[in-house]
């Protein structure tokens, strides 16, 4: 009667097919007790972010519309008080939970709290190998030995760690020595290079992105050549937000994910058929490869992970080219090309 | 206690959610996903800890149309299967049903 992994993709596409929201990235709070400079977050204090009870009735409308996965970032969400009335609510419902967290709130009576919750995974960010790096970044000294020491009591209660981080320039030396340190933490290490403006507009947090040489240096190492084929944007994109994927600010406004300013609705007020078939949303859905005039002639795009969301928020145009994307893109087809040279040149010594 | 008596209860370690009819369940400590047919999805909603496995099989011979002994076969072997892979537990008839 019951069938195994397989069948998994089938529903995947499903949901893409069906405009189920089977993910859903929620940002509980923007209060964060870290100051980081590439931060995309803009708190409006003016508005009240929803209470519990608003928490647990969207809850209910995602359940009965199909959401499995809910990730639980911010800000930090360990700050939310009432964090935990939140995620056992949602447990009960039955969803898969991923929470995001910078660890420095969680000592072992949390990381016992967390264990009881079963999440998927605990992922915690660290920019750095040592306090001096780490700490300098988020700009509060001792952040680096409490998110080690969360990691450590998450690792003893066999709770699914990943280290997360994103590679700038306070911190690109430090790469291959947290990758290590991940490994003797029992985590998984998993790395961006790409800042993402602040969803105001403001290219502030871009100033700590790597250049090309930078990029290049960094990721050698990292690349595989995966034949001629590169990376094979489809045309699709790739790109899940606003099929599958809906992300939900700590108001309630929802946005085919996080990188977006212009939201479908707020999950309070309007319902999520609404917000599915808003203008952001249907613009998000409707677009294909064709119809990106500079990246579909861009030699560069078996390469690219082009992200709208970047480009909308680098250029304002949802069809442009994403600065950063094409940067990223050109380093990896050239780190491509020199393992691919080098390789010819040792084949040929031999 | 008879098979018929047993009361299947969804671990609490699990994740689920039904798509057109079919559960998607994921057990987070073995980083598994198991998708269930239309007559499994259909047991493992029904299991909530209140029902016994004879309550499940008749909602089943109903919307199935088919007999009671088809059903309860089913049932039990559905929900064995999934206690063994600790997805599912039995509780005792006094501990779970109201």
């Amino acid at each position: 009667m019951r069938t195994a992994v397989d069948p998994y993709s089938r529903i995947v596409k499903k949901t893409l097919d069906r405009v189920i929201p089977f993910t859903v990235h929620w940002e509980l709070t923007y209060h964060c007790n870290l100051r980081c400079p590439h931060c995309y977050v803009v708190s409006q204090n003016s508005r009240e972010e929803l209470s519990l009870g608003e928490i647990i009735e969207i809850l209910d409308i995602l359940k009965e519309k199909g959401t499995l996965y809910v990730i639980f970032s911010g800000g930090e969400i360990l700050t939310r008080k009432d964090f935990f009335d939140i995620a056992r609510y949602a447990r009960k419902k039955g969803f898969a939970l991923r929470l995001l967290t910078n660890g420095t709130l969680i000592n072992e009576s949390v990381a016992d709290g967390i264990k009881d919750l079963y999440p998927l995974s605990v992922e915690i960010s660290l920019y750095g190998s040592r306090a001096e790096i780490h700490d300098r970044i988020t700009a509060c000294p001792g952040s680096f030995e409490r998110s080690i020491k969360a990691l450590r009591f998450l690792h003893e209660r066999f709770i699914r760690t990943v280290v997360k981080s994103l590679m700038m320039k306070q911190n690109a030396g430090e790469f291959q020595r947290m990758k290590k340190l991940a490994q003797e933490i029992g985590s998984q290490f998993l790395y961006d290079t790409v800042i993402i403006p602040r969803v105001d507009g403001s290219m502030e947090p871009c100033t700590n992105r790597l250049d090309g040489e930078e990029l290049y240096r960094l990721l050698y190492p990292e690349v595989r050549d995966k034949g001629e084929d590169g990376n094979s944007q489809q045309d699709d994109l790739s790109c899940s937000a606003g099929l599958n994927v809906l992300s939900v600010s700590p108001y309630g406004d929802a946005y085919p994910c996080m990188g977006f300013s212009e939201s479908g609705g707020n999950l309070t007020k309007n319902s999520l058929s609404e917000i599915q078939h808003s203008p952001m949303f249907s613009k998000m859905r409707s677009i294909t490869l064709s119809e990106l005039p500079e990246c579909k002639i861009c030699k560069f795009i078996q390469y690219c992970n082009r992200c709208p969301a970047l480009a909308w928020l680098e250029t304002g145009d949802l069809l442009g080219p994403s600065q950063a994307d094409c940067l990223l893109a050109r380093v990896i087809k050239s780190i491509i090309d020199d393992k691919r040279e080098r390789a010819v040149m040792e084949n040929q010594i031999r | 206690m008879k098979t018929e008596e047993k009361i299947p209860i969804k671990s609490p370690e699990t994740a689920h959610q039904i798509i057109d009819g079919e559960a998607v369940i994921i057990t987070p400590g073995q980083m598994m996903v198991h998708v269930l047919n239309v007559v499994g999805s259909r047991i493992w909603d029904l299991a909530d800890g209140k029902r016994n496995i004879e309550d499940i099989a008749k909602i089943l011979a109903e919307e199935f149309d088919v007999c009671y002994e088809t059903a309860r076969k089913d049932a039990v072997e559905f929900t064995g299967d999934l206690t063994q892979k600790e997805i599912m537990f039995f509780a005792g008839v006094g501990e779970e049903k109201e």
